[in-house]
C-alpha cells in the first residue's frame, strides 16, 4: 500500500516542465534563508524594528576573497556576472532586509 | 584529534536541502556523495562533503540543473508525499560546527510542518495591468496609524486582479500563496510571479482549476505554470 503510494508521487516530481531558465531562477533566488529580528533602541525605548536575512554561505562567495579582493575589484566592476563560490571560511553573512517600523514604548 | 577528525572538520559541507528525517544511500548510481548530517533534534542536513582545497560547484548551467535534480531526488527519499524537505539555496556551504549552531538556534519544526507534503507550483503573469478605475484612498480608520494605511494602499496596489479568476479557482487548494511582483522589459512584460503550495494529493485538482480559470482570464494576460518544484519559494526557517 505505502509502495503503491510512492508510485503515485514519483512522477509527479519528476515530471516537470520548466526551461533552464526557471531552474535558474528556483535554485539561485530561492531556498532556505536564515532569518532574525533586530530592535534598535536608546535607553531601554525601542525605536526601529528590523528584519534581518541571512544566507548561509562562504564569506568569499558573498564578500570576496580579502587576499584578492583588491587585484579583481576592477575585473569585478567590469564583469558583473554572478560569483561563483569559492574557497572560504564559515561565516553567517547577512544581509538587510525591508526594515519595519515597530510600535515604540512609552 | 586523529589526521581523520582533523580532516573532516576542516572539510566544508555543501548543503541541498535539510530533512526531517535521515537519509541513506542517495549516492547510488550518481557522481554526487551525498550523505546527511543531523543539525538538530529532528533535522537532517543533506549534501556533499567538499575537502578544505577542493573546487566548490560553480554555477553553471549543468551544475544547476544537477543541483535542482539532486534535491528532488533527496525529496523522493525523504518520503515522497510526506515529505518535509526545505531546499537550500545554491551556494550554502559551511563545516559541520557551523551547521549545527546556526541551524540548530532555529524552529526548524514549524519550517517542516509549513511544507510537509506539498509542493510549489510558479505561475508567471504576463501582460498589461488592466487600467484603474480612478486611484481610490482608503479612508484611514479609527484604531488605524498612517503606516497601516499606506500598508492598506500598498496591499491593493500590489494585488493582482488581472488573475483574479485563477486565485478564485484554485483558493481552496492552496495552502499557502506568495507573490513576487516584478516588472520586466520583455514582450508581453512579466507583471508578478505568484508561488502556490499545494500539498501532493491536491495536484491534480490544483492543476485542474488552473487550466480551466486561464481561459476566464482577460485577454491582455497570460499565464504560465511550471511544476511540481520542491517547495523553494516557501523554505524559511526563523530563530
Amino acid at each position: 500500500m505505502v509502495a503503491r503510494k510512492h508510485e503515485q508521487h514519483e512522477p509527479m516530481l519528476e515530471g516537470i516542465d520548466a526551461s533552464l531558465l526557471d531552474i535558474v531562477d528556483h535554485v539561485l533566488t530561492k531556498g532556505i534563508v536564515i532569518t532574525g529580528d533586530l530592535v534598535l533602541g536608546v535607553a531601554d525605548i525601542d525605536l526601529v524594528y528590523l528584519r534581518l536575512s541571512a544566507v548561509l554561505c562562504a564569506a568569499d562567495r558573498v564578500l570576496g576573497d580579502s587576499s584578492r579582493t583588491r587585484a579583481s575589484a576592477k575585473s569585478r566592476a567590469r564583469n558583473k556576472t554572478a560569483t561563483a563560490p569559492t574557497l572560504g571560511r564559515d561565516v553567517i553573512a547577512s544581509k538587510m532586509g525591508a526594515p519595519r517600523l515597530r510600535r515604540v514604548k512609552r | 584529534m586523529t589526521a581523520r577528525a582533523r580532516a573532516r572538520a576542516r572539510a566544508r559541507f555543501y548543503v541541498f536541502a535539510i530533512v526531517d528525517r535521515r537519509v541513506d544511500g542517495l549516492g547510488r548510481g550518481m557522481k554526487s556523495e551525498l550523505t546527511s548530517i543531523r543539525v538538530g533534534p529532528h533535522a537532517y542536513a543533506v549534501g556533499e562533503r567538499f575537502a578544505e582545497d577542493a573546487e566548490l560547484p560553480k554555477p553553471t548551467p549543468a551544475v544547476v540543473l544537477k543541483h535542482d535534480r539532486l534535491i528532488r531526488r533527496i525529496m523522493r527519499a525523504a518520503g515522497g508525499s510526506s515529505a518535509a524537505l526545505l531546499p537550500a539555496r545554491f551556494g550554502m556551504v559551511a563545516s559541520d560546527a557551523a551547521l549545527k549552531k546556526t541551524l540548530g538556534q532555529l524552529d526548524l519544526k514549524a519550517a517542516f510542518e509549513r511544507v510537509r507534503g506539498c509542493v510549489q507550483y510558479t505561475i508567471r503573469v504576463h501582460g498589461k495591468r488592466t487600467k484603474k478605475k480612478k486611484k481610490k484612498k482608503h479612508p484611514p480608520l479609527a484604531a488605524e496609524g498612517p503606516g497601516a494605511t499606506w500598508l492598506r494602499d500598498r496591499q491593493a496596489a500590489t494585488a493582482l486582479p488581472e488573475i483574479e479568476a485563477l486565485a478564485t479557482a484554485t483558493a481552496v487548494l492552496v495552502r499557502e500563496a506568495s507573490i513576487d511582483v516584478r516588472t520586466t522589459a520583455t514582450t508581453p512584460p512579466l507583471l508578478a510571479v505568484v508561488f502556490h503550495l499545494v500539498e501532493q494529493s491536491k495536484a491534480r485538482a490544483w492543476r485542474s482549476a488552473v487550466a480551466k480559470s486561464t481561459q476566464l482570464l482577460p485577454k491582455t494576460v497570460s499565464v504560465s505554470v511550471t511544476g511540481p518544484w520542491p517547495p523553494y519559494a516557501f523554505a524559511e526557517a526563523t530563530p
